[in-house]
């Protein structure tokens, strides 16, 4: 009787014991419960994870480091990569530059037809000025041709192979241009000398030269186009008792500096060699 | 066959003269490294050979100059006479006869350049020209004597490992 009676309340005691653990977990007082029983074993826990982390560091950093010195050297080499392309591209857009200067003088005068070249070189000998360019006669150019930049008359070809060019620039000794003086409204020509000026010269004493008067071409001679800009009046030497005055002229083209020019291919130089011979 | 070596190099330094040398100027001249290569290689090369790296010289520089053709040959050729005049008499001591084959060489070199140039017609005023091209690019080309003289003496010595280089 006494077990039988048991056996029917242990259910029922069961169950109460379920009911009260819901009814405090419901109230909260079950996770301080529990809470005060696991606390211990979280810190013995988290003691022995530091542990084991710090063992396990011990062990890998100096892999770490051989890793970080490799990454490290990567990185180098990519900065080293990325500082040559910027100076690449700096080059090529100054080159960018220059072309489109050279674009837009050549869309200023739509006449003309260009070709443009690079400069590749200056003559060997100190006494000729006369510049190396990287386009010949493959490309449609020849001798006498005018050489231009978007800011004036830099000299015409004066030898030409397949693949390149020479170039007598306007300041060699040799050579003369034909020019007029825009406000002076008179002829003249301009000379090279060996220390690389321009010398205007074959101006008559009764005409009033001014200073920062602008030299064009004439087109007089056949060997340039007309209305070519070539510098300003700097200095004037004027002696009475000579037949022409004379002037230094400050060209518009920096010769130093030339790193691309134009070719006008479409003018044809007139050939008086057929005369001179005879 | 060992003279082939003349052509890359003579193309090497033309190239390098008219693309460096020719831009760093003192006053309107620059220097001119042929004239320098030439004047110590006529100085080391015993075996009379020297006169393959001239003609290449000659050749290289007629076809790219504007110079006439004439001052480019008796130009070069000068520095060759020059060079082994000086270097028989002076074998014992082949810096002094560099220098001496470099600044005669140099000299006559831009003297008959001068003349050349004077004679196509073009006015130009002796004074002016010594002032302000002659004596700059001697200058120029003595300043780059000593190096070019470093590397021609081992290029000798490594064409013709036989021969005594002092």
């Amino acid at each position: 009787m006494k077990k039988g009676s048991f056996k029917n309340w242990q259910p029922i005691v069961i169950g109460l014991a379920i009911l009260g653990v819901t009814i405090l977990a419901i109230s909260g007082l079950l996770g301080r419960i529990i809470g005060s029983v696991a606390s211990p074993l979280v810190d013995t826990q988290t003691w022995v994870s530091k542990r084991i982390q710090a063992f396990e560091d011990f062990l890998t950093v100096p892999r770490d480091v051989t890793i970080l010195q490799q990454e490290n050297a990567n990185l180098k080499n990519e900065i080293s990569q990325l500082q040559a392309e910027v100076l690449i591209l700096k080059q090529q857009v100054s080159e960018t530059e220059i072309l489109y200067a050279l674009l837009d003088f050549a869309r200023s005068r739509p006449e003309n037809k260009y070709i443009a070249a690079s400069v590749i070189g200056r003559d060997p000998s100190p006494f000729l000025n006369y510049i190396i360019i990287d386009h010949g006669s493959d490309d449609g150019i020849f001798k006498g041709m005018p050489v231009v930049t978007q800011q004036g008359l830099v000299g015409r070809v004066d030898a030409v192979i397949t693949t390149a060019a020479r170039v007598q620039l306007i300041t060699d000794p040799n050579s003369t241009v034909n020019v007029r003086l825009e406000k002076a409204k008179t002829d003249a020509q301009v000379s090279g000398t060996i220390s690389g000026d321009l010398s205007l010269e074959m101006i008559n004493l009764d005409v009033n030269l001014e200073q920062g008067d602008l030299v064009l071409t004439s087109g007089l001679g056949g060997s340039f186009p007309a209305d070519v800009l070539l510098g300003q009046v700097l200095s004037i030497v004027r002696d009475n008792k000579s037949l022409f005055q004379q002037a230094t002229i400050q060209p518009v083209v920096d010769f130093t500096t030339l790193r691309a020019v134009l070719v006008i291919t479409n003018f044809k130089p007139v050939d008086f060699s057929v005369l001179t011979d005879n | 066959m060992s003279q082939l070596i003349s052509i890359p190099v003579l193309l090497i330094l033309l190239s390098f003269q008219i693309g460096v040398i020719s831009k760093f100027t003192i006053l309107n001249g620059f220097g001119d490294i042929l004239i320098v290569w030439l004047a110590a290689l006529v100085i080391f090369e015993k075996k009379s050979q020297s006169w393959i790296w001239f003609l290449v010289s000659i050749l290289f520089t007629v076809y790219i100059s504007g110079l006439p053709w004439y001052a480019t040959v008796i130009g070069f050729s000068q520095i060759f006479i020059l060079g082994n005049f000086i270097r028989k008499r002076l074998w014992q001591s082949p810096l002094l006869s560099f220098y001496l084959v470099l600044t005669i060489g140099s000299l006559l070199f831009y003297l008959i350049s001068f003349f050349s140039v004077l004679t196509s017609r073009v006015p130009m005023i002796f004074q002016e020209s010594m002032v302000k091209i002659i004596m700059p690019s001697l200058l120029i080309n003595l300043l780059l004597s000593l190096p070019v003289y470093l590397i021609v003496k081992d290029m000798v010595y490594w064409l013709y490992p036989q021969e005594e280089i002092p």
